[in-house]
């Protein structure tokens, strides 16, 4: 699979766009990013072969419920012919809003205030790190194999 | 509504978070009032003007909740001689109205020096200057908010001294000067008194108990030989039953408030919660609002002048000792041979070190499982001995990405992450769009990092961007089709 991975294959810059609140709420990221690479071909990992099945499928939607769909945009993308080298775009729209879902959004928002915002009054302390630092997953090799879950 | 008005009755109620929205939701008839800390509804922003960002769906959200809302500020306390941030009061003021809030309080402590944020509240200099520099913030308050201004009891973990007023005393020669409401955090008090301070039926006291518009109730833990207010779970026993006996004597109580910190919520669990606010009801029906008020204790009135190191002295020496700087002065020598000194020292870095792991969540385990914990542990010591308290974690969370670049740890890849995650951070906090590029494909490193793991493999070399913006395609533009169907013709 590494092969399929070539630079070389790619003569142009891949962008990928998510919106603010998907891309710093951790678990919808997640699940946005594990449905695109389910998507693109092969789950564990995202390659060269992902990009041209990215490029056959052509448009892609991550809903706001992290699930992925093919729909129609009407400013979905097309082909840009462009010199020297014909470009293709891929368009996949993570929207902002969420229409069947709101419980999601404001999850995410809510997520969003109480890791950015003031930290609510209290003369004690955080657990959110002791707990990030409690949780460690060790794998069959006795190895730590995940941190903060 | 000085101590002559009558107080607006709200009735029991709790500190929002988002932690306990389903007992909200689920329970409704439990909430005759929501206390809100609006700046934990708030952005901050760095070198903009507003420099503060409130989020309307939050606010939506929050007055859709059950019951009255009382407005509960965390951000210009008036225990200290750094005055209330006029931007902040003004914002303060617009959310009062749209919640309308009857009256709002603020800390009778102070978080703040001229020169750094000290990340903990922190006790008052109890003199009588100390009273004449809180009075005046607190007329700061009134003067700018349209509604009565009440203050609130705070902790203080250090030992009583000789050059101060007791606690009782200095609260109430305060709220007698400055006219104002007083908020009786009853947690706090009783961990003054377990934690070596005024007893606490000597400090009630000394009260003007007609003042009493509003108490707080929570629950502590021990650390360190130190009773912690740590608004981690149950009201202890023996204060719910100091509670019972005093709610009676309050004349003007308006509303009994349980607080819990958002992150002890899943630890302790929402049937808790539940319970908690069964027993705050039993405790609201103990009031008798037509008993006679208690008349002005002449204790209150201090004839005692107590000087001493002026309130900014103090503030520098106590807030430079618990954010790591050394001891300069008299004062601070002093100071430093405060159990209690290192007992806040760990306290404040705990709450850096979950702003920071809640924010730079990828970042975090990225340094942990590539590092491991104790240099992890390592890397946030250093950094917080190297750079004082921000008061809102978004702006720690940029300190750190900062510190960490200029770190500039052997760990492959982690500048992108780092750049990814502050950048999603700053596009929800402004808004506008920010493009990362990355030279290699960075899908598998960030899924890995979302799912508390390392990747098995890096993504290969490449141009890629990721784009932050409000809405937007996912593009990948530049491939040559012809050559990719070529070198992949089975797909």
């Amino acid at each position: 699979m590494a092969a399929a991975m070539k630079a070389s294959r790619i003569s142009g810059t891949v962008r990928i766009t998510v919106s603010p609140k998907v891309a710093f709420d951790l678990p919808s990221l997640q699940r946005g990013l594990k449905s695109l690479a389910e998507r693109l071909g092969h789950e564990g990992c995202a390659s060269g072969c992902d990009i041209l099945h990215l490029l056959t499928e052509r448009q892609f939607v991550i809903r706001d419920d992290a699930t992925l769909g093919r729909e129609v945009f009407p400013s979905a993308s097309v082909g840009l012919p462009q010199d020297p080298i014909p470009l293709r775009t891929v368009t996949v729209f993570i929207p902002d809003r969420v229409n069947n879902d709101i419980g999601l959004l404001n999850k995410a928002v809510d997520n969003a205030m109480r890791q950015l915002g003031c930290a609510p009054c209290c003369s004690g302390f955080d657990i959110l790190f002791r707990r990030w630092m409690d949780a460690i997953a060790i794998n069959e090799k006795a190895e730590v194999a995940a941190f903060g879950q | 509504m000085g101590n002559d008005s009558s107080t607006t009755c709200l009735g029991v109620g709790i500190t929002y978070s988002d932690s306990v929205r389903p007992l909200l939701e689920s329970r409704p008839e439990l909430f005759q009032v929501v206390e809100v800390e609006p700046q934990t509804t708030w952005l901050k922003l760095r070198n903009a003007t507003p420099s503060y960002r409130v989020d309307e769906e939050v606010i939506d959200r929050i007055v859709a909740t059950p019951g009255r809302k009382l407005v509960h500020s965390i951000g210009t306390p008036v225990g200290g001689t750094v005055r209330p941030d006029a931007e902040q009061l003004v914002l303060l003021r617009s959310t009062i109205e749209i919640l309308q809030s009857p009256w709002a309080s603020d800390h009778l402590s102070f978080n703040q020096t001229p020169e750094f944020a000290t990340g903990f509240f922190l006790p008052p200099r109890q003199t009588s200057e100390g009273v004449r520099t809180a009075v005046r913030s607190i007329a700061d308050l009134q003067d700018a908010l349209a509604v009565p201004v009440a203050v609130e009891t705070g902790v203080n973990y250090l030992r009583p001294r000789a050059d101060e007023m007791a606690d009782g005393e200095f609260v109430a020669e305060v709220v007698e000067e400055a006219d104002c409401g007083l908020l009786l955090d009853l947690h706090n008090v009783f961990a003054n008194a377990l934690n070596g301070r005024q007893r606490l039926d000597d400090y009630i006291d000394q009260l003007p108990l007609e003042r009493i518009w509003e108490i707080h109730l929570a629950g502590g833990m021990e650390l360190d030989g130190f009773w912690l207010d740590a608004h981690s779970g149950a009201i202890p026993d023996p204060l719910y039953g100091f509670a019972e006996k005093l709610i009676p004597n309050l004349p003007n109580l308006g509303a009994i408030i349980f607080e819990i910190f958002p992150s002890f919520v899943p630890v302790v669990g929402l049937d808790l919660v539940r319970d908690q606010m069964l027993r705050l009801h039993e405790l609201w029906e103990k009031r008798q609002p037509s008993t006679e008020r208690k008349p002005t204790l002449q204790s209150r009135v201090s004839p005692i002048l107590y000087d001493g190191a002026p309130p900014a002295v103090w503030e520098r020496a106590l807030g430079g000792l618990v954010v790591g700087r050394p001891a300069e002065g008299d004062l601070a020598a002093d100071l430093s041979g405060e159990p209690a000194i290192r007992v806040i020292q760990g306290l404040v870095f705990e709450f850096r070190a979950s702003m920071i792991v809640g924010a730079l969540r990828m970042t975090s385990r990225f340094l942990m499982l590539s590092l491991g914990p104790k240099a992890f542990r390592i890397i946030l010591n250093d950094y917080c001995a190297k750079t004082t308290p921000q008061m809102y974690a978004g702006l720690e969370a940029e300190e750190f990405g900062a510190y960490l670049r200029a770190l500039d740890l052997n760990v492959p890849h982690l500048a992108k992450v780092v750049e990814f995650e502050l950048a999603a951070m700053a596009s929800v906090v402004d808004d506008k769009t920010r493009v990362i590029h990355f030279d290699f494909e960075p899908i598998p490193l960030l899924r890995a990092l979302a799912e508390s793991r390392l990747p098995e493999v890096i993504g290969e070399a490449g141009d890629y961007e990721i784009a932050i913006a409000s809405d937007g395609p996912i593009e990948s533009s530049g491939l040559n089709l012809g050559e990719v169907r070529g070198a992949f013709p089975f797909h």
